[in-house]
């Protein structure tokens, strides 16, 4: 059933984008040039200096490009039930989905799919595919299957944001700009976690784990992953998706309406 | 413009932004995280690089660049194309046409009022922000006089920009594939991801023949005292010139605009 829910309002969102041509076309190379950008402007640091420590430029669009399919998938899937809520709660209508027999935050979660994330899963595959030529690597099977199990953990992290940033909404009613703030912290996976310092490392794998968005995914691929790594990042995800749901669930509860 | 009606519009304004205060707060925090990014980036760029300074900036003036960019982005982004756009897709233009004050009018005081929030609101925090955490600190006098007139030429020529974008909207009816065009080229060009002098020469002399670098990085540069006094009241000048440019288009825009509106969705 959920899955049928998000076919549909797939091909709604799909609809809703192409009403107008112009607008769809400069809407895909907006992101296009959005994506471009950071690499061409670190081209430019690279250039202009030795870039950032221990990273290549190739290797650093090796990270780029992890961050682009992460970040792409979430847009894909999650990205617009932040405002959605923000908007029903505003208007009073989510006290109507509450009453529907489903699960409102699976619901809410499949509901608002968003295309334009698929375009950036490509174009993050096309930047990493890249810097994976231009850097020389070579990876097996298994250094695969680890890059996917990090993108993955990545997606339910950024979720677990999602959701908590949610809840905030649900309990402040208005508060557009939080959405800037979710901006502002995808910012801290933009740049390898070795930039930050080793405390800030530490708090960045393992306590508010940026790192799965970019960081662990391309270290997967570039063969700088332990057993504490891959452990230790899989638990703080897990934890922090754990923490996110229970927010919510608490926040529901004591959800009064407003508007409407 | 009759000044009453100046500021009954901004009076109105500020009250409905002030109705949920929350989310100024969310703009307080929002700034100290990415200029705490920028400063751990930039500082393994600079000591990895050996090198003090990187594209005409010390380390110093690296990191008041984006203080400064992120006060400069705080009075100089203006949404006013999107608000714009929707009142023209659910026919308030016609609610505003019938008031007793110019569309256009209208539509700036709006924008001169979430300024002047964000003014008190934000930029003084933010600047307060940067003097005791990120080492913000005026050239000269002068120099900071001709960096707060600059700004608010900035201000116009965004303003004006963006509202002759959002009149687009009279006949494409969607907006949010060309104002999410223009924010990303706005972000690039107006210098506000890295100083513009990291640009190739060719590619930033071509730079100077567009209005984008007025509205961010022409402001920093003169704070920051990268010209002498003639040369900023020279890049005001070229300010003025592109609001009187933009301010005529704007109007043209509009004149056709009205011409084939038809109030859908009233």
């Amino acid at each position: 059933m959920y899955f049928k829910m998000f076919r549909k309002s797939l091909s709604m969102n799909l609809s809703v984008l192409s009403l107008s041509r112009i607008q769809f076309f400069l809407f895909i190379i907006s992101i296009i040039i959005f994506d471009l950008t950071l690499p061409l402007l670190m081209l430019l640091v690279y250039n202009a200096s030795n870039g950032f420590p221990g990273w290549s430029f190739n290797e650093y669009l090796i990270f780029y490009g992890s961050f682009l399919i992460v970040m792409g998938l979430v847009q894909f899937l999650f990205i617009n039930m932040l405002n959605r809520i923000s908007s029903l709660v505003k208007r009073g209508s989510l006290d109507l989905l509450m009453t529907r027999p489903l699960r409102l935050i699976t619901f809410l979660s499949i509901s608002f799919p968003n295309f334009a994330g698929l375009i950036e899963v490509i174009i993050g595959v096309s930047i990493m595919v890249y810097g994976i030529i231009g850097a020389g690597v070579s990876f097996s099977i298994i250094s695969l299957g680890f890059f996917l199990f990090f993108v993955i953990l990545g997606v339910c992290f950024f979720y677990s944001l999602i959701v908590i940033l949610s809840a905030l909404t649900i309990i402040f009613v208005d508060i557009s700009s939080i959405f800037h703030l979710l901006h502002t912290l995808s910012d801290v996976a933009r740049y390898p976690l070795s930039v930050y310092g080793s405390t800030m490392k530490f708090i960045f794998s393992f306590i508010i784990p940026f790192g799965v968005m970019s960081f662990y995914p391309s270290q997967a691929l570039l063969g700088g992953l332990t057993i504490i790594n891959i452990l230790g990042v899989f638990a703080s995800v897990a934890l922090f998706l754990g923490f996110s749901l229970f927010l919510w669930n608490q926040t529901i509860k004591r959800y009064v309406s407003v508007g409407g | 413009m009759n000044p009453k009606k100046f500021f009954s519009i901004v009076k109105v304004t500020v009250k409905n932004l002030l109705a949920y205060r929350q989310q100024f707060l969310i703009w307080i925090i929002n700034a100290p995280i990415y200029l705490t990014i920028m400063l751990l980036v930039w500082t393994a760029v600079y000591s990895f690089s050996g090198s003090g300074l990187i594209g005409g900036f010390s380390f110093n003036e690296m990191i008041q660049y984006y203080v400064l960019s992120v006060i400069i982005g705080t009075v100089a982004y203006t949404g006013i194309d999107y608000e714009l756009s929707h009142r023209i897709n659910h026919g308030e233009v016609t609610r505003d046409l019938l008031k007793p004050v110019g569309f256009f009018e209208n539509l700036f005081s709006f924008d001169v009022s979430i300024r002047a929030l964000s003014l008190v609101i934000q930029i003084i925090p933010f600047v307060l922000i940067g003097v005791f955490f990120f080492g913000l600190r005026i050239h000269s006098v002068v120099h900071l006089l001709l960096f707060i007139a600059s700004s608010a030429l900035a201000f116009l020529i965004a303003f004006n920009f963006s509202f002759a974008l959002g009149l687009t909207s009279f006949w494409t009816k969607h907006y949010y594939g060309l104002g999410k065009f223009k924010n990303g080229i706005n972000k690039i060009l107006s210098g506000s991801f890295i100083p513009l002098t990291l640009f190739p020469a060719f590619i930033a002399n071509f730079f100077i023949f567009l209005p984008f670098q007025y509205i961010g990085f022409t402001p920093i540069m003169i704070f920051l005292g990268k010209y002498d006094v003639l040369q900023c009241l020279f890049f005001l000048l070229i300010q003025l010139v592109w609001i009187i440019v933009l301010f005529l288009i704007s109007k043209l825009i509009l004149k056709k605009g009205l011409k084939i509106y038809a109030g859908e969705g009233v």
